[in-house]
């Protein structure tokens, strides 16, 4: 599985993309993600559901790896970024789920925080509005919470030897790339 | 000078030692952030070594009016570390016998409770809850070079402006009850802040509203029918902690009655020596013990033979009201 | 709502709601500007944090995008006439709710065990999974076993969560063990005296007492948003007396501090009695017509003198007392079988003292017993079993006697003791003989529940009462704890002490099993489908490691229903989620306060967390679509004159309908109880409490004005007690209690404290603790931390220099029946032969998944299982065999 996919498309779609491939794979979002290649057909849904349940809930041969970014930065302390995330879904007017209830750090919530603001660039690109704010989200989001707690999330998920460890490296260069963009000017 | 102060009395006869207050505090201002350490507020049982460890014994303050510069910045140790527990790895995952803290612990803001002093029947101990004392001349504002550290006009509440700290520490030595504390994060110091945003909308602070001991009376000093004035000033029943150290505090406490209940002779009889010994609470408190006590003895006897007292009035605090008012 | 997607996107968003507002602006300029933004709320709602707890406190939660992110109490009670108000209530357990909520031990999916039992491995389960086995295996149950092999212990302390239980429970004709005696909160002594033995005033009556006794009662520690009223009352003149065996939190603020060994309690009570009779400090004429002091007892066989007695036709309910006046025995009117439904004596004047001919029969009065058989309790002769100095006893004496309005607070470790039970029956005595019961005074246990017929009628079904258990007994029997309690104890020790051993005390069991004193259940049935609602399931037990091993083997599908992972929920086989404090709808009732808490639901349950209503509603459907489904229909169980109607369980269950939602069952439960009312669901999820009305109260109407004081209309409309004698009762004639020797209040124990054997050097104490509610946020990180961040034990310094232990040291500590381990703390305030935890600890934080309750060996006093005898028989929550846990004696050495 190369990232040459991922990258073709826009960034918002990258990320939901990735959003979806961390969430639990029921048989309906393994349909999904096989049709679009994000996993191999080869891995069935019920394995894959073993192998999310091996790295992120259970763990196998080693301790489960949380998909909370609280959960990582223990030294920082879960309650302050847990509020500091609030607040950014606040000022975009983002409401967390009502159905689908978890918390504001977990990583597919950021990802999809990620997606929103990688799309409101573009639709503002479209219509001639300013896009620094959302550029400016980014860049800011992925320094104060995604990037750092990536690298740490992703060294621990390789050591799973679960499925799950070369999705981790898919999104780590998605990010970096992204961050380069970002670095750069528009 | 600030033009109004704000401060508090704490009493200890009401204490519980339920830490509400300590709970209260922490989870509105220092569970984040590099703070988690902390505890700007803090119940300590006394004797004992307190919160810092053996804060009483760190120096700092002044004396003869000189500022002392042989302050100790307290050694991490001293606070304790936060514990972190392994719950999925031993609960969800079943791969550790045990849920344990990431490190052994060996000191902890509260490792000594009710340990006090003494043999039973006769040990003797006490809760002593303790924030910033908001001084009216404040060791931590004398000792920063770069004057980051001010006294609100409004309302004499001490504050370290986050933005001019520099982490250059003076502070932390200099105030002799270990109430400055050191953000490793952000290498800034930090305090109490006496909830000013809380108390800019007109709401006593945290630690005062949530208090269910119903222990802390809080207004301004100057306010002549409020609670301070009326403890402090006119009965004289509340005193400051430490006095000797030239800080000027606006926490007073309430001394703990210290003849009851009495302790026991050898042979089981009560004995008329008192509980606690005069020369342990001057040694916090001053002087000014034996006569605030006095004070309290008296109008508390009268309460018993059926007689009006203002001051016990005063301290059963009926409602939220008579307790604190700004 | 759908989920939302990017325009054109193949992807949709789940974990997040975009909202989306083509023209507003979002001057995002760098992260400072989010901190600059004031810190704001979405919602402010209100919950209560009663889950073991029966303080009854309103906090507010404040939320945030969906996430509760800081608890602060609503303090907004309102104050009555002369009286401190109780703002603000709650402690800080409650003030760390959020925090501790989003803990990982915080359970968010249904679990199915993959491993071993304990082995604490899980997978993943749907609801509709879980459902279905639980369904299947009842049936199934039911079919091959027949009725009553299933049993639904609950204990979740909210009314329609509560009841979601109890109704389940009923329909299935399920066993229902009484929690309270599991636990050791019961008063079966008290109950003897007087109905329901579980009363209290509201709290704030505390400030109108001029002397409050704390005994076996650590109020400081365990009553904190009560204490203040202690405090208060102080300074309003009281004066405040703590009788305890070590000098806890609640001796440094009293006025008098009494050091009783522990255990040895009804000694001193029965020195104080012994005084207060021997200075004729009793008020005769409110015992003449209170109590059954002047009841009329025969001289040759120590029974009452009845009715029967006279006439064979009489009743075995109808009694005598001596009239001054016309020189013979009188009936005295009010008791059970009395036709007269009042305590006014009319003429009658009865003796309280006397010895008397009535028609041939030699009789005497229960007060000339009493004082004959206290009378050697003088203050010199328990001195050597209390350890109370004479003197200190008399001034105690003299400030009862001087009393105006004397309380007694009786907390639960009175009854956790061998002794307890005569120990409660002296010191109703003492708060009785100079006549402050009912009147200006109270004895205050710890809670009572408030009369809510709304309740009762949710959990109700016509035709099918369950099976009502003892805990105590059914886990003594399902624990085979006979087994290690005959291991364990010394039995000619026992025998010295108190008059029987082990075996005999089997054969008790046995025999008012039997007599149909106690329920039979547990000895005829098995807990094969064990449902396990809000109760850590060995922590409240002695013994813990052997209960869980012979438990397990009778038990084929254990399943959990808690918020969170407790160390009970790791022997499962299903883990069911159900919602946090923060996210469910329903009230809490507790009397200690005459509000009425809301759990507001501030926010929806998170994950897949449910309701405990709702898991009711959808179990009983699940049960009902399977049983159709297999062509299951009524299943008789004649046992209980009663059936099991599986096809029409979730029509029954919801009354057709009618209570399926969460709001529909807690309407139903407030609207139909007088003292709430239409209205009052309306009041309490606005406000966070809600005062209940006059009804209310068990004993005595609540007024408006005034704190609510229990069982003062007895005394002011002369309305009879609830007992045999339709008094305060203090003379049992029952068969037992003459074989035991316990007619009348007074020691039972002999040998100064303690069953245990005399090899172990120490007594183990494990009352309440300061830091969790049993072990609700024992677990809690910012809790751990104001501790020694792991279970300790605390020695005195002298004991630690003789066993060269050191502060902050690993220690093991045993008997022959367990061990186990945890880190010293030195306590001066704590006499050398007692070790002393707080309890609630959770088995998993302890080193080698030891466990406090593991030394601890099970103890039952056969005067609880008396029956047949008036007001004394079996009844769940207030009559059963209460759970000892005092007696043992164990050893400790470094680890």
């Amino acid at each position: 599985m190369s990232t040459s996919h991922l990258s073709m498309g826009p960034q918002a779609e990258n990320y939901l993309a990735m959003a979806r491939l961390f969430s639990y794979p029921t048989a309906e979002a393994w349909q999904r993600l096989t049709e679009h290649g994000l996993v191999e057909p080869t891995l069935s849904a019920e394995e894959l559901q073993a192998e999310y349940l091996a790295a992120f809930e259970v763990g196998r041969d080693q301790a489960a790896v949380p998909l909370f970014e609280g959960m990582h930065r223990n030294n920082e302390g879960r309650a302050g970024i847990l509020e500091d995330l609030l607040r950014y879904y606040e000022f975009f007017d983002i409401k967390l789920s009502d159905t689908d209830r978890d918390y504001p750090d977990h990583l597919v919530t950021e990802l999809e925080f990620l997606a929103w603001l990688c799309h409101r660039e573009a639709a503002a690109r479209q219509e001639g509005q300013d896009i620094e704010p959302f550029r400016r989200a980014s860049r800011d989001f992925l320094d104060r919470h995604l990037a750092a707690w990536l690298p740490e999330f992703c060294s621990k998920l390789e050591r799973t030897k679960t499925a799950y460890e070369k999705y981790g490296s898919m999104l780590r260069k998605l990010v970096e790339e992204h961050r380069r963009q970002l670095a750069t000017a528009n | 000078m600030s033009k109004r102060q704000l401060a508090y009395v704490f009493d200890l006869n009401k204490c519980i030692g339920c830490h509400t207050c300590t709970m209260a505090c922490k989870t509105l201002w220092t569970d984040r952030g590099g703070r988690e350490y902390m505890y700007w507020n803090n119940v300590e049982t006394h004797p004992g070594k307190g919160y810092p460890m053996n804060w009483q014994q760190k120096g700092g303050g002044f004396k003869n009016g000189a500022l002392q510069t042989d302050g100790k910045i307290p050694p991490m140790e001293a606070y304790g570390a936060v514990w972190k527990y392994n719950f999925e790895e031993a609960l969800l995952e079943g791969k550790a016998d045990r849920v344990v803290a990431h490190e052994k612990p060996t000191w902890g803001p509260n490792w000594d409770e009710d340990e006090g002093a003494g043999t039973f029947p006769n040990s003797r101990y006490f809760y002593l809850p303790r924030i910033c004392n908001h001084c009216s001349n404040p060791a931590c504002l004398a000792a920063c070079p770069n004057k980051a550290i001010y006294k609100r006009e409004e309302d004499g509440l001490v504050v370290i402006d986050q933005e001019r700290c520099r982490g250059y520490r003076y502070c932390v030595k200099a105030c002799p009850y270990g109430k400055v504390y050191f953000n490793l994060q952000t290498q800034k110091s930090e305090k109490c802040i006496g909830c000013y945003p809380r108390v800019e909308k007109g709401e006593a602070p945290a630690c005062v509203k949530q208090c269910t001991g119903r222990i802390r009376f809080w207004g301004y000093r100057d306010d002549q029918d409020g609670p301070i004035h009326k403890l402090v000033d006119k009965w004289k029943v509340a005193i400051p902690l430490h006095p000797e150290y030239g800080t000027e505090p606006n926490v007073f406490y309430v001394p703990p009655l210290n003849v009851t209940p009495p302790p026991f002779e050898e042979d089981g009889r009560l004995s008329n020596v008192p509980r606690i010994p005069m020369a342990d609470l001057e040694a916090m408190f001053g002087k000014g013990v034996q006569p605030a006590l006095e004070i309290l003895g008296r109008e508390m006897q009268k309460r018993r033979e059926a007689k009006p007292s203002e001051l016990t009035d005063l301290l059963i605090g009926f409602t939220n009201k008579d307790r604190y008012r700004i | 709502m759908a989920s939302m997607s990017i325009p054109g996107s193949v992807w949709a968003f789940s974990k997040i709601q975009p909202n989306y507002d083509p023209l507003k602006e979002y001057p995002y300029r760098g992260w400072e500007d989010l901190y600059r933004k004031e810190w704001t709320w979405d919602s402010v709602g209100f919950t209560t944090h009663a889950i073991g707890c029966v303080a009854g406190c309103a906090w507010k939660v404040y939320v945030k995008n969906g996430m509760t992110m800081r608890d602060e109490q609503v303090s907004e009670y309102p104050q009555l006439p002369g009286i401190p108000d109780m703002n603000p209530r709650g402690c800080q357990k409650g003030a760390v709710y959020c925090s501790w909520s989003k803990q990982p031990d915080h359970l968010k999916w249904p679990l199915k065990r993959v491993g071993e039992r304990g082995s604490r491995k899980w997978k993943r389960i749907s609801w509709d999974e879980a459902y279905t086995e639980i369904a299947d295996k009842i049936i199934d149950t039911t079919l091959k076993r027949g009725p009553g092999n299933i049993c639904i212990p609950k204990r979740p302390f909210a009314i329609i969560s509560n009841t979601a239980y109890t109704r389940l429970a009923n329909l299935l004709g399920a066993i229902k063990p009484d929690v309270s005696s599991m636990t050791g909160d019961l008063y079966p002594g008290l109950h003897t005296v007087r109905i329901p033995a579980r009363t209290v005033s509201t709290f704030d009556d505390w400030f109108t007492s001029d002397l409050i006794l704390m005994w076996h009662k650590n109020p400081i520690v365990t009553r904190m948003p009560d204490a203040h009223f202690l405090m208060e009352a102080r300074y309003n003149g009281a004066r405040l007396v703590n009788i305890s065996c070590d000098y806890n939190p609640s001796s440094i603020h009293a006025d008098l501090f009494v050091p009783v060994k522990m255990g040895t309690d009804s000694y001193l009570a029965a020195a104080i009695v012994n005084q207060l009779i021997a200075g004729k400090h009793f008020k005769a004429d409110y015992l003449k017509e209170q109590t059954d002091l002047p009841f009329l007892v025969r001289v040759d066989n120590g029974k009452f003198l009845r009715e029967k007695d006279f006439n064979a036709e009489g009743s075995v309910e109808v009694f005598y007392v001596w009239d001054v006046k016309s020189g013979k025995a009188v009936p005295a009117p009010g008791s059970m079988g009395s036709k007269e439904k009042t305590l006014k004596l009319g003429a009658v004047e009865p003796a309280l003292e006397g010895t008397f001919d009535a028609n041939g029969i030699q009789v005497t009065t229960v007060f000339e017993r009493l004082k004959k058989e206290i009378a050697p309790f003088t203050p010199e002769a328990t001195q050597a079993e209390s350890g109370v100095h004479p003197t200190v006893v008399r001034q105690l004496v003299e400030m009862i006697a001087q009393s105006k309005a004397l309380r007694i607070l009786d907390g639960y470790n009175n009854q956790k003791h061998f002794d307890g039970f005569q120990c409660g029956r002296l010191k109703m005595l003492i708060i009785t003989l100079i006549g402050h019961h009912g009147t200006t005074g109270s004895l205050d246990t710890t809670y009572e529940g408030w009369v809510l017929e709304g309740g009762r009628n949710l959990g109700a079904f016509k035709g099918k009462p369950g099976r009502s258990v003892s805990m105590v007994l059914a886990q003594w029997v399902w624990g085979e704890q006979h087994r290690r309690a005959k291991a364990y104890y010394d039995d000619k020790q026992l025998k010295e002490q108190i008059g029987f051993g082990i075996d005999d005390m089997e054969a008790l069991r046995k025999e008012s099993e039997a007599k149909g004193w106690m329920p039979k259940w547990q000895s005829i049935k098995d807990p094969i489908v064990y449902i396990n609602a809000g109760i850590n399931l060995f922590n409240t037990s002695n013994g813990y490691q052997h209960l869980r091993d012979n438990f397990l083997k009778r038990c084929e599908l254990l399943v959990n229903v808690d918020f969170r992972m407790n160390a009970g929920c790791m022997y499962s086989d299903i883990v069911l989620p159900c919602a946090e404090n923060t996210e469910k709808l329903d009230i809490r009732e507790t009397s200690v306060t005459r509000f009425v808490h809301a759990f507001g639901q501030p926010v929806k349950p998170m994950y897949e967390r449910k309701t405990e209503w709702q898991i009711g509603v959808e179990l009983a459907k699940k049960i009902q679509e399977r049983a159709i489904a297999r062509g299951v229909t009524r299943v008789d169980d004649p046992e209980i004159k009663s059936a099991i109607d599986f096809n029409t369980f979730y029509d029954d269950f919801t009354m057709n309908g009618k209570v399926v939602t969460d709001e529909q069952a807690l309407r139903f439960v407030m609207e139909n109880s007088k003292a709430l009312g239409p209205g009052s669901y309306e009041e309490v999820m606005k406000k966070g409490f809600v005062a209940v009305g006059p009804t209310a109260g068990k004993t005595a109407p609540i007024p408006k004005d005034k704190p609510y004081r229990p069982f003062t209309i007895n005394v002011t409309d002369k309305i009879p007690y609830k007992t045999l004698t339709g008094r305060l009762q203090f003379y049992v004639d029952h068969d037992w209690f003459q074989r035991f020797d316990a007619t009348v209040p007074k020691p039972q124990m002999k040998g100064g404290g303690h069953l245990g054997p005399k090899q172990y050097p120490f007594k183990f104490s494990s009352p309440h603790t300061r830091w969790g509610v049993h072990s609700f946020a024992r677990s809690e990180e910012w809790m751990l931390r104001h501790q020694r961040g792991e279970p300790d034990i605390r020695l005195s310094p002298q004991a630690m220099a003789k066993k060269g232990i050191k502060d902050g040291d690993m220690v093991r500590i045993f008997n022959s029946s367990g061990e186990f381990f945890a880190m010293a703390k030195a306590w001066p305030s704590l006499p050398e032969d007692i070790l002393f935890t707080e309890h609630g600890w959770e088995q998993y934080l302890y080193k080698n998944m030891t466990h406090y309750n593991m030394v601890n060996c099970e103890l039952i006093n056969p005067l609880e299982m008396v029956g047949g005898y008036g007001h004394i028989k079996f009844a769940a929550a207030a009559f059963n065999p209460n759970r000892i846990f005092y007696e043992t004696t164990v050893d400790v050495e470094k680890a």
